[in-house]
């Protein structure tokens, strides 16, 4: 075979006609790279959502445990997890520690990404660093170290540990988007308002913290799904409170009323996902400002 | 007049100085009690024995280490040391995979834009809204002999029997943390990519680089910083994981935080528990340094 003939066969796979003399192995490599990382992204979505798809579909499935043999639809998960009394108070007290942590976490966490992206000061290295270590620190650890700690100071593990441990876990959740957002912020927009009469403060309230609030509140969903979500950490430093996920692991230990955690998670996915699809597309009408 | 004005400075600096102080003060002092102080604290109960009243006494022994490294036939025939290595291996696959599978999706992102780029996101978003334990309780059903995905490739004409690489064991941790881990990696090289001036790719194949070429020589160099960062943060939080192997390892294997675990909620031994989770402070503290010298804060939002 001549070596245009090979080319032109090449070209036409490839799906460029106009280009016969010149196609080239980089062509063939740059279609396969392109034809490939979209079967990949794919193929890699498809894994994503294997077991999400599994939990929602389940969830209304009359055979709760396995997808085979098929049952029938049902909504009767939805009634056993409307009716465990101890699940669902498990739950508000996950929920009811989650926004406490997150709402501690955002109260520090903004001032100090703040100081952090806005001042010098010494120390401030050290900071930058030791900001990022919750988030690093496998969860055993900060379970053990503050089970110690609590002990030494004799605090009983409970809600307020709980909440402890969760408000620092949740902490870089809160400075890093603070901090990113405010290193591509337009300062002109606050020497603006400040020369319009505003006050420091008066411009922080009015200008700064409306524009990074989509930071803060993605910030804040974050640790609260941290901390909801948790379970090492509060197995250590939780003692004797409900907490949704002990709850589960119990379940799952003991096989027992495992059809209402299907429910559960369908229920919040639902929540998150439309949460995150207004965010996704607020976020445009948001660069405008 | 001078020395008013001297003292307006040194007003205005005390000023800035307590602003500074109230501004960042109460979260420092977060992460000195509640991250730092415990941290200490964990070292100094690793040299402490405890009572039989199960109260810590401190003391200065190695008694706890020894514990961890020499069993009964020798040194490092130990059940903590076997988990030690099996979570050191099992963290390097789970890393290795989350990195193969994100760098395409990450690079694939950086070149959509609108309502694709918005789509792609939202989809490898969505799956880790679901509570973790519950996603780890349905890939329990999934894995397995009788579980789904070896039901439906029996199904097909082309696998006669169940794949051991679908049964509880290994794979089935390695393969439920990479999917666990997946955003972390995808989000740091995401932001990486993003970084990279397509100019230089564009200039780079005007000078005649090959596809290859370009991937080997201009890519992959510029986003290695957001490559080790990603991988730092799955490496790290997998070495500690503790349901997903209680889980899906089915009593086959223990992972480190499963031994730490059930030490100190059987035998109460906190002791042991502090000394071993000191072997994953280690490669925290590595974590933090390698992060510390490759990337910038305001990089990561």
């Amino acid at each position: 075979m001549a070596d245009s003939e090979r080319h032109s066969r090449l070209s036409r796979l490839v799906g460029e006609p106009g280009l016969t003399e010149t196609v080239s192995v980089d062509r063939i490599v740059s279609a396969v790279a392109t034809y490939g990382m979209w079967g990949l992204t794919i193929g890699i979505v498809v894994f994503l959502w294997l077991p999400l798809t599994q939990i929602v579909v389940l969830s209304f499935m009359e055979n709760s445990a396995v997808l085979f043999p098929f049952e029938g639809v049902t909504l009767d998960n939805y009634v056993a997890l409307f009716t465990n009394d101890g699940l669902l108070l498990a739950a508000r007290q996950s929920a009811f520690v989650a926004t406490t942590a997150a709402t501690v976490a955002t109260l520090l966490g903004v001032p100090l990404g703040f100081a952090i992206a806005r001042h010098d000061f010494r120390g401030r290295g050290v900071l930058r660093g030791l900001v990022i270590v919750p988030l690093l620190m496998p969860g055993i650890i900060m379970g053990i170290s503050l089970l110690i700690l609590f002990r030494v100071v004799d605090l009983s593990p409970g809600f307020i540990g709980t909440v402890l441990a969760h408000s620092v876990y949740g902490l870089p959740f809160i400075v890093l988007p603070v901090v990113a957002r405010l290193a591509v912020f337009d300062r002109k927009l606050e020497e603006g308002a400040r020369d319009l009469g505003a006050t420091g403060w008066g411009v922080v309230r009015d200008v700064t913290l409306p524009i990074i609030s989509p930071a803060i509140a993605a910030g804040f969903v974050f640790a609260w799904l941290r901390s909801f979500e948790d379970f090492i950490r509060v197995f250590f430093v939780g003692g004797t409170m409900d907490a949704l996920t002990k709850e589960m692991y119990g379940m799952v230990v003991y096989s027992q009323g495992t059809e209402a955690m299907d429910p559960m998670a369908t229920l919040i996915v639902v929540v998150v996902s439309a949460a995150l699809a207004i965010a996704i597309n607020l976020r445009d009408i948001l660069e405008y400002v | 007049m001078k020395t008013i004005d001297r003292l307006g400075d040194a007003f205005e600096k005390q000023g800035q100085r307590a602003k500074l102080t109230l501004m960042a003060g109460p979260g420092v002092g977060w992460l000195l009690t509640l991250i730092l102080l415990p941290t200490a604290f964990l070292v100094a109960v690793s040299f402490a024995e405890i009572n039989s009243s199960y109260d810590v006494v401190w003391s200065v022994s190695v008694s706890n280490y020894q514990e961890l490294f020499i069993g009964q036939d020798g040194w490092f025939q130990t059940p903590f040391v076997d988990s030690f290595l099996l979570s050191l291996r099992i963290s390097a696959a789970t890393t290795l995979a989350t990195v193969v599978l994100a760098y395409p999706v990450a690079y694939l992102l950086t070149r959509l834009s609108g309502r694709r780029f918005k789509l792609l996101l939202f989809a490898v978003l969505v799956p880790f809204f679901t509570i973790f334990i519950v996603r780890i309780y349905s890939w329990l059903s999934l894995f397995g002999s009788q579980g789904l995905i070896n039901s439906a490739l029996v199904a097909t004409p082309f696998v006669a029997e169940p794949l051991g690489i679908f049964e509880y064991g290994v794979a089935a941790v390695v393969i439920s943390l990479t999917h666990a881990f997946f955003p972390y990696m995808l989000l740091t090289l995401y932001s990486s990519l993003e970084g990279i001036d397509y100019g230089v790719i564009e200039a780079s194949r005007d000078l005649g680089a090959s596809r290859l070429e370009i991937a080997k020589d201009v890519v992959v160099p510029l986003s290695v910083q957001g490559l080790i960062t990603g991988c730092v943060f799955v490496f790290v939080p997998a070495l500690g994981t503790f349901i997903t192997p209680q889980f899906l390892a089915r009593g086959q294997f223990t992972m480190i935080a499963e031994v730490l675990t059930a030490r100190i909620t059987e035998l109460y031994a906190l002791n042991y528990g502090a000394a071993g989770s000191l072997f994953l402070i280690v490669p925290t503290l590595i974590a933090f340094a390698i992060v510390m010298r490759t990337t910038s804060l305001e990089a990561m939002g």
